[in-house]
């Protein structure tokens, strides 16, 4: 058995008791506190439907459902930054349509 | 099913132009399809589109038939429901799949049920 | 040219900025603006556009017109006036805060206060004259503000709108705000205020008829069928970016009063017709 393989094996036989444990909670903790921070981030161009995920992945956080907390987790940070995109190309996009530039 | 034959659309180039004849959409496809484009928490056409027998449809697009002939291309149909600001930057619409109000299976249904108007 | 921008619009084509009129003032900004809408409603007298939607369908005005001769917010006025000529504890009144007493001033608001730096709306000057005499502030959407609010307004009826932008960078800037507030799209669905009127005002979305940016703001407060009640501008602003999936800001915040001061300076030379009903 040559070395790589043998690092993969012990990472994996590590890595079950690992996810077993705290480690998808960590992760949560990470994709939701970055859809936080990325929901901030669009300052007043912040949509309702990321609050109502991330209301939505607390929630289930706390009531133990780690699987659709995630899911929520997720969810709340793409739409954040799309809503964050959106603040950005709105920088000057907004002159499309304007009367009077 | 479907999922199979993208996927063999994808690695085959020779099985890609067939699979549209091949995927003909079941009833239960279109009518989920229509359900999501008369919804209006989901596609809600119905706010700027006239179509089918929808009532109190808003008249800020165009009405919604002869969609084949209009869009014999069904990934230009498609795409447009994705993100009309891509082909039209001034567009009211709202990029259902770019902005994540429908998901990429959701507005298939509804191309499906387009399709059939 | 401005011909050419309306057909574009209409044809939703992509439209290129002119950068010549890059930077126009907030004057050559509202007479494009009023030639815009009028190009659009051809048949429509100016005055007519402080009625929005029933200025543009005839079955709509119809409906209205049958409710003016016991409008819903009669009431609501009343109490106003009550609540207005009532002393504080400190025993001034409302009167004290305002220019003539606070009777016939409405067109004069929002202004730009160039001390404070700030846009000034009349529910603002409400409160802070609340404050000033030892008084707790109103609620800012609805109930008691926008009594008082419809009162005043009631006094102004048929005074045209006249805001102005001094020679201030503060005030210009606070304009360009606003008017970069109107036109941003927002939220999931995507749409700025611009987006139902400017683009589609005269058109169907769903059942709701959408009314011209030009005179919106001349009818608040506003008695709306759906509110049951009368609520402020500032309610309206924050239901329209609710429709579209943004989160709305709080009541009186700098943006709303920046958007408040742009759209109504759109409108100058219009009547004050607030309090007015809406569907």
């Amino acid at each position: 058995m040559n070395k790589p393989l043998l690092a993969i094996g012990i990472s994996l036989a590590l890595s079950v008791p690992l996810a077993a444990q705290g480690g998808p909670k960590e992760d949560f903790q990470e994709v939701y506190a970055k859809a936080q921070s990325t929901h901030q981030d669009a300052g007043n161009f912040q949509w309702t439907i990321t609050s109502d995920r991330l209301k939505a992945a607390k929630s289930a956080a706390d009531s133990g459902d780690h699987e659709k907390a995630m899911a929520m987790a997720k969810e709340a940070l793409k739409l954040a930054e799309e809503s964050v995109a959106q603040r950005k190309k709105q920088k000057e996009a907004w002159r499309q349509v304007a009367i009077g530039n | 099913m479907r999922k199979a034959l993208m996927t063999a659309c994808l690695t085959t180039a020779a099985l890609c132009a067939t699979a549209p004849a091949l995927a003909e959409p079941t009833q239960a496809e279109i009518d989920r399809g229509k359900e999501l484009a008369f919804s209006r928490k989901d596609g809600n056409c119905l706010a700027c589109h006239k179509m089918d027998d929808g009532k109190l449809a808003g008249n800020i697009g165009p009405e919604l038939v002869d969609m084949k002939s209009r869009y014999p291309d069904r990934d230009m149909l498609f795409k447009r429901v994705w993100d009309e600001t891509k082909f039209n930057p001034v567009t009211v619409m709202p990029p259902f799949g770019r902005h994540m109000i429908l998901s990429k299976e959701e507005i298939n249904r509804i191309v499906d049920y387009l399709y059939t108007l | 040219m401005l011909k050419a921008k309306v057909i574009l619009v209409a044809l939703g084509a992509a439209l290129a900025v002119p950068q010549a009129l890059a930077g126009a003032s907030p004057e050559e900004d509202r007479k494009e603006s009023v030639e815009y809408f009028k190009q659009m409603f051809p048949d429509v007298p100016f005055e007519e556009f402080v009625n929005g939607q029933y200025a543009l369908n005839e079955d709509r005005r119809k409906q209205w017109e049958s409710m003016q001769d016991f409008p819903p917010y009669e009431f609501a006025v009343a109490e106003g006036q009550e609540l207005f000529e009532t002393p504080f504890a400190n025993g001034k009144t409302y009167a004290s805060c305002f220019e003539n007493g606070g009777i016939g001033i409405r067109q004069n608001y929002p202004y730009f206060d160039t001390e404070k730096n700030e846009v000034i709306t009349l529910e603002l000057a409400i409160n802070r004259c609340r404050e000033a005499n030892g008084e707790e502030p109103l609620k800012w959407k609805k109930g008691a503000i926008a009594s008082i609010s419809a009162y005043m307004a009631s006094t102004s009826q048929g005074k045209p709108i006249n805001i102005k932008v001094p020679d201030d960078p503060e005030a210009l800037a606070a304009y360009q705000d606003g008017k970069k507030f109107y036109y941003s799209r927002r939220g999931q669905l995507n749409f700025s205020c611009a987006s139902c009127h400017v683009q589609n005002p005269g058109k169907w979305i769903r059942a709701d008829f959408l009314s011209p940016a030009l005179g919106q703001p001349a009818n608040f407060p506003v008695h709306r069928a759906k509110w049951g009640e009368l609520g402020t501008l500032h309610r309206r602003f924050a239901g329209c970016n609710n429709n579209v999936r943004a989160e709305p800001l709080p009541a009186q915040s700098e943006e709303y009063r920046n958007l408040e001061y742009f759209l109504t300076y759109m409108s100058n030379g219009l009547p004050v017709v607030g309090p007015a009903t809406r569907p």
